[in-house]
């Protein structure tokens, strides 16, 4: 059982380097246990990805895809090791960090029902502190890029899935972060939806934005994803690149993986 | 500092706009208490005009009676009672039992036998059923007849002894109150409500907001993307905090407007139709200002329970030991005296407040102990914001039910 060890870069200290250098991204030998009787959710990840990409996280259930996702977000804090957004730690700048990210979690989307989908945008925008003039203006250029315009007015619990979702996706977005953080942003959607969510991925990658996915859907990565690491019980198993020709051999490649580490 | 407080202005509408927006919360904070005591005082009419219109309607008493008294002509004279002849005791207990009598009226030889307590010498025994609030009344009403009817006989048998009946009349004790008898009732039933409801609707107003803005947001998921986004725990907190409290004072005002609406609709309800709730306005803005403090109190220490709570459900379980303690420290105050009350007292959570209040009320508020209750209070107050603020920035916040 070999663990792959992927990008580790040159080791910086913290928050001395010029930014242009610095990865988007990268995580030191991160390990996080929930509790002592339990084997760790993740354990000694280490990864970095620039401005610009969209990498890609593969696994099963319980492989450590949110636990990373929610560690990188500074929403819970590694057991070891170190998470630096552009350059900052998690733990030691939490606010800085989370306005450099945008995080959409799978399950539920974490909507205000009683409000309606710009009231919920707009609220997030004040939050990470936009003024009201730009946090208007935010909100109405994102209703017209996810194409919320027919329902945005509407509180959110009239919403189907989708809607829900694509106001999740803007509510993530609304305070332009560098950095996009999506676990499973297409499960349970109807195609269309689907395509808008994949059309807005592929814009904010031309936009220089840094996306990291997690997903079930092996053709949704390979569309979408310049890099995806294939994870399992905590632990990055393998690093899929595309070939000369732009393509990918996910499923055999996570087939493989997956049969090696059993 | 000042991000802090814009952040927390915004969260504080939003909190507000939304809780405003749900009919069940507003249907439990303010609904429900505007419509209580209303109710309640309805119902309670309701039911006295009933009994008020039986007594009305004649009071069926049956009578044991032997030769010595002539209880049975004496209540055929009365107006409202049909008299019924019963043969002994036995067949009065059936009677009573089944009905067709309100209370029975057993006469006592003297050391004859004759019925319950027959040895007891001469006298009348009142049987009644004491699970029955109208047969308890009759038997009441029926007493109160009697000692007429005794006096009546005493003073008869003074007189054929050739004395006046004055001639044996007993210390004349007269009371009389330093103030306004139905004013000072009045205060004292408020010295006695106000502790009470002030502490209960306390507790009650700000529950349902609590629930919702605690572990509501933990059960909806949408506590993980306001703890990801850049503000300060401490900015989200105080919003929630003040969108929580201004749900008490409402819900508190609207317990207080329904007791008031109560004793309109009902004041025989209260006791007696002459009380007077006169209060000062330097008494009520000091009520106003305790009622705001207690708010807080219960709103901030609900808040941190619904932080620890993983589901709304869970919350609300926490929350029966807060409104418990406050009712108790509510009711606590009944019968304590003031003036001799150590100081030790207002160091005890929830009762402190409820002491302060009624020495509102009653005009003997003393610096002392305000100042003690007012640091608790606050102490009170920091400590369960330090709790909730401790909560959100712990990871296990973000756990779920």
């Amino acid at each position: 059982m070999t663990r792959l060890h992927v990008d580790q870069g040159p080791r910086r200290r913290y928050a001395t380097q010029d930014v242009n250098a610095t990865p988007a991204i990268e995580l030191r030998r991160v390990t996080k246990c929930f509790s002592p009787s339990s084997p760790p959710a993740v354990t000694e990840l280490e990864f970095s990805a620039s401005p610009g990409e969209v990498i890609g996280m593969l696994g099963e259930n319980g492989a450590g895809k949110t636990t990373t996702l929610r560690m990188i977000a500074g929403l819970i804090r590694p057991s070891s090791g170190q998470v630096l957004v552009n350059g900052y730690d998690t733990q030691r700048e939490p606010a800085r960090t989370r306005r450099s990210v945008g995080a959409l979690f799978g399950g539920a989307v974490g909507l205000y029902d009683r409000l309606s989908g710009s009231e919920n945008i707009r609220y997030f925008a004040y939050l990470n502190g936009l003024s009201g003039p730009d946090a208007r203006r935010c909100t109405e250029e994102l209703i017209e890029l996810l194409e919320m315009q027919s329902f945005a007015e509407r509180r959110v619990a009239e919403y189907s899935s989708g809607m829900k979702q694509r106001a999740a996706l803007a509510r993530a977005l609304v305070h332009r972060p560098e950095i996009l953080l999506l676990d499973e942003p297409t499960t349970g959607l109807d195609i269309g939806s689907a395509l808008i969510v994949q059309q807005f991925v592929h814009r904010q990658k031309s936009a220089g934005k840094l996306i990291l996915l997690s997903s079930h859907n092996i053709e949704e990565l390979e569309t979408l994803c310049d890099r995806v690491l294939i994870v399992h019980g905590g632990q990055l198993r393998h690093v899929a690149r595309r070939d000369d020709t732009g393509g990918y051999d996910l499923r055999g490649l996570y087939t493989r993986t997956m049969e090696s580490v059993r | 500092m000042r991000r802090t407080l814009h952040i927390a202005r915004m969260v504080f509408y939003k909190e507000l706009t939304e809780l405003l927006r749900d009919y069940r919360t507003v249907l439990i904070s303010i609904g429900v208490p505007l419509v209580l005591f209303p109710a309640l005082v309805l119902v309670l009419s309701v039911n006295i005009t009933r009994a008020e219109s039986a007594f009305e309607s004649g009071i069926r008493v049956g009578v044991v009676a032997h030769d010595h008294f002539d209880l049975h002509d004496y209540f055929a004279q009365q107006e409202l009672i049909s008299v019924q002849s019963l043969s002994d005791v036995a067949a009065g207990s059936e009677s009573l039992a089944a009905g067709d009598v309100s209370t029975v009226v057993i006469s006592r030889q003297w050391g004859g036998a004759g019925g319950p307590g027959a040895d007891a010498g001469a006298g009348v025994t009142l049987l009644y059923d004491n699970t029955d609030l109208f047969s308890q009344a009759a038997a009441e009403y029926l007493g109160a007849l009697l000692s007429a009817y005794s006096d009546g006989v005493r003073s008869a048998q003074i007189a054929e002894l050739g004395l006046s009946p004055d001639s044996l009349a007993t210390l004349q004790v007269e009371l009389l109150g330093l103030h306004d008898p139905s004013r000072s009732a009045g205060t004292l039933a408020l010295s006695f409500l106000i502790p009470v409801l002030m502490l209960v609707s306390a507790a009650l107003g700000p529950l349902a907001s609590a629930a919702d803005l605690g572990a509501g947001e933990k059960e909806r998921g949408t506590l993980e993307p306001l703890l990801g986004t850049g503000a300060s725990r401490s900015a989200l907190l105080l919003g929630k905090f003040g969108a929580c409290s201004v749900m008490g004072l409402l819900g508190m005002l609207a317990f207080f407007a329904g007791a008031g609406l109560a004793y309109l609709i009902g004041p025989g309800v209260f006791g007696s139709d002459e009380l007077q709730f006169a209060l000062g306005p330097g008494t009520v803005a000091l009520l106003v200002g305790f009622a705001a403090a207690t708010v807080l109190v219960l709103s901030s220490l609900e808040l941190a329970l619904s932080f620890l709570a993983r589901s709304a459900k869970a919350a609300q379980t926490y929350f029966i030991p807060v409104l418990i303690l406050s009712s108790a420290a509510g009711y606590g105050t009944y019968m304590i005296n003031l003036e001799a009350l150590p100081l030790w007292h207002y160091h005890i959570p929830l009762f402190n407040i409820a002491l302060i209040l009624k020495a509102t009320v009653l005009g003997r508020l003393s610096l002392v102990p305000l100042l003690v209750t007012t640091g608790w209070i606050l102490l009170y107050v920091t400590c369960s914001l330090a709790a909730a603020h401790n909560l959100l920035r712990h990871e296990a916040a973000l756990r779920r039910g």
